[in-house]
């Protein structure tokens, strides 16, 4: 099966400093991903290096079976992208930015259509037309799923997605996230939270400065077990 | 590609039209232009009406002579006690661009008499006043409307960086170059609005001819915005925090607006010091003054070889006639002549000598280019009193029959008299000139930030 994401021996320097040790990694639609980590473990320069926001040292970064560094415009077509705070235009309302994201992306939606993404990924009917600046953070990471759901993406990357979301919410994006999946859709998602990891991933990868120490399938290990493997890499 | 334009610059258009500051800061631009155009035209206007009121002087002066003098006067008294005005009259761009007009004498009283000293003089002007400048719509188009550039540009990049918009519009299908390129078509779009609904009513409230210069004006406003525009896109592309790119961007506009200005001005005067003006008067008064001294028929004979067809003159054989104080006033005039002409290419070469040097400082050429379109530059000054001295010339022309043929001059003679009215003009090769010139800077400006782009990390994070 073709794979929607892959990295061959893609690696990444700042100056002397190794931030991403050569990695080799595939995903097939409808997987999801979990690269658990502490932070500058290089879980976000492996995402920023799949966007194209910073290039490659080695190897490369293939989205939909096209190099990154070669179409960095092309690939953006096939993925959507989820950062840990997701800032939108604040004088513009959800509906606007979620129109102004859909467009960009090279969607005409019409109206209802858009407040029906907004409404899929749980923002508030009457939040819908009010501006972003007076948002949660809970409420832009809902106008961020649904730019993702809106560009229907074959890729999904997401950076911290859950971090500063009450459990509710967390539990809303988890049931989502499975959704998509079902879909079709292949997640990659840098992440903090084990629990979380566990229960929606396919694989999961442990990541330790700028490595991949260990990848297993979320089956193999319970939540306890895992968040005890993660722990003594960390104390290595 | 024409999709995502269309869509970034309606985002960009949602996202002004809610910016207060913007819409203020906007807003402030047309009051100052409005302001400038009103005040531009009141200031030539008042001297549309001094200068209409000359003729209102001038007759008031010839009937006091004929009150004072019969039918038959001696034509010297005339001479001498008649002023006439040589008059320079504004273009009807001048309002738009007051230039040296408020600074330079737009008016000239002249008598008989030598004509140096007179072409010299002025009325008294409030140097703070005039060190101030005008304030008319060039002043806002050269000063200000780069700081509106400044204020709308400095954080395009490093706001939407600082803010973390800028990551989630890059993950969709568009480019950083494109998304830069919108969000300077969309402000430069908003500055150009703003400069032709003030060109409109600069040219509408003035009565300024619209004929080419309304292109002129246009297109050289166009380039100077380019220019800000460049010199934003290179500091922008540094990719550096929004207060150093504010920094930055005033420091330059400081440099080129007012610093450099200001130092290429006083190098001109260090370089090409005038200092023929103050010695031609001195000079020019000991000769006068010394006919007095003189045997009058040393200064006949030196009068007649400039105008033998009044050898035949009657002698002067009393203490004073007024055809000897005349020859010896004219005399005074020629031997200055060569210090005149020498003060005049002295004067001509500094402004050129300051001219080439402004190509450093794009609002100073600017500046120039505008004064040239409204004939108010120093070019338009030099030809008025290059006419203005041709004026003398034919004053002496008309009075001098009488005066060395003794013939009287009678009430009707005042009609006779030549009358002058200078017309200002645009200055056509400094226009072309300034043209050119602006053309390379911007070109240069956009060269320098493309220079920049490359050699700049292109990474984002």
């Amino acid at each position: 099966m073709a794979f929607v994401l892959e990295a061959k021996n893609l690696s990444k320097n700042y100056q002397e400093k190794q931030a991403l040790k050569p990695l080799n990694l595939q995903l097939q639609p409808g997987e999801i991903y979990s690269l658990l980590g502490p932070n500058g473990a290089g879980k976000s320069t492996t995402i920023n290096l799949f966007l194209g926001f910073i290039e490659p040292t080695g190897g490369m970064a293939l989205i939909n079976n096209l190099e990154v560094a070669k179409h960095p415009v092309e690939i953006k077509k096939h993925l959507a992208y989820i950062p840990e705070q997701v800032v939108l235009y604040p004088n513009l309302s959800g509906f606007e930015n979620l129109s102004l994201l859909s467009s960009l992306a090279g969607f005409d939606y019409r109206a209802d259509t858009l407040n029906d993404f907004l409404i899929r990924s749980g923002l508030p009917s009457e939040a819908i037309n009010k501006r972003t600046g007076a948002y949660s953070k809970g409420m832009r990471q809902k106008v961020g799923i649904a730019a993702a759901l809106a560009k229907r993406a074959k890729v999904l990357l997401l950076d911290e997605p859950t971090s500063g979301l009450d459990p509710k919410a967390s539990n809303e994006f988890s049931e989502l996230l499975l959704q998509l999946s079902a879909e079709g859709t292949a997640v990659f998602m840098a992440t903090h939270d084990i629990f979380r990891a566990r229960e929606v991933s396919s694989r999961i990868g442990i990541m330790k400065a700028g490595e991949l120490v260990h990848e297993l399938s979320s089956g193999e290990l319970d939540a306890y077990e895992l968040e005890k493997l993660y722990l003594n890499y960390m104390h290595d | 590609m024409k999709k995502a334009l269309r869509t970034l610059l309606y985002a960009e258009w949602l996202n002004f039209k809610t910016e207060r500051s913007l819409l203020l800061f906007a807003l402030l631009i047309l009051m100052a232009g409005g302001y400038g155009i009103y005040s531009g035209h009141a200031e030539i206007q008042r001297q549309r009406a001094k200068i209409e009121h000359l003729d209102h002087l001038y007759q008031e002066n010839i009937a006091e002579l004929k009150t004072k003098y019969a039918d038959t006067a001696d034509a010297g008294d005339i001479g001498y006690y008649h002023a006439t005005f040589a008059r320079h009259m504004p273009d009807s761009w001048a309002a738009l661009s007051i230039g040296q007009r408020d600074a330079n004498p737009y008016y000239i009283k002249l008598r008989l008499l030598a004509v140096h000293n007179q072409l010299c003089s002025s009325e008294n002007t409030n140097p703070d006043k005039l060190a101030t400048g005008s304030f008319d719509l060039a002043f806002v188009l050269v000063f200000l409307l780069p700081l509106f550039i400044v204020a709308i540009c400095f954080n395009l990049f490093s706001a939407e960086k600082e803010r973390g918009t800028l990551a989630l519009v890059l993950s969709q299908p568009v480019s950083l170059s494109t998304f830069l390129l919108c969000k300077l078509l969309f402000r430069f779009g908003l500055v150009m609005l703003l400069v032709v609904l003030l060109t409109a009513a600069g040219i509408l409230f003035t009565g300024a001819q619209p004929d080419g210069r309304v292109w002129v004006w246009l297109g050289a406003t166009t380039l100077y915005c380019l220019f800000w525009f460049g010199v934003c896109y290179a500091v922008i592309v540094l990719k550096k925090s929004s207060a150093f790119n504010a920094i930055c961007l005033l420091g330059v506009w400081l440099l080129l607006t007012i610093i450099l200005p200001v130092i290429i001005n006083v190098a001109s005067q260090i370089k090409q010091p005038v200092t023929e003006g103050l010695a031609l008067t001195l000079k020019q008064r000991e000769q006068v003054h010394a006919g007095w001294d003189k045997p009058k028929d040393e200064t006949f004979k030196r009068f007649f070889a400039h105008y033998p067809q009044y050898r035949n003159t009657s002698p002067v054989t009393g203490r004073f006639a007024w055809k000897w104080y005349f020859a010896f006033q004219e005399l005074g005039d020629r031997s200055v002549e060569s210090l005149y002409q020498t003060y005049l290419s002295k004067l001509q070469s500094r402004a050129d000598w300051a001219n080439r040097f402004s190509v450093v400082s794009a609002p100073a050429t600017f500046q120039v280019l505008l004064n040239a379109v409204g004939g108010t530059d120093l070019q338009a000054h030099l030809a008025f009193v290059k006419s203005a001295r041709q004026f003398h010339h034919r004053l002496k022309a008309y009075y001098y029959p009488f005066l060395f043929n003794d013939q009287p001059f009678r009430h009707a003679d005042y009609n006779g008299e030549p009358r002058h009215v200078y017309q200002a003009k645009p200055d056509k090769a400094a226009i072309s000139m300034a043209l050119l010139t602006l053309a390379i800077s911007t070109a240069f400006v956009f060269a320098l930030a493309f220079v920049i782009q490359l050699f700049t990390n292109p990474e984002l994070k």
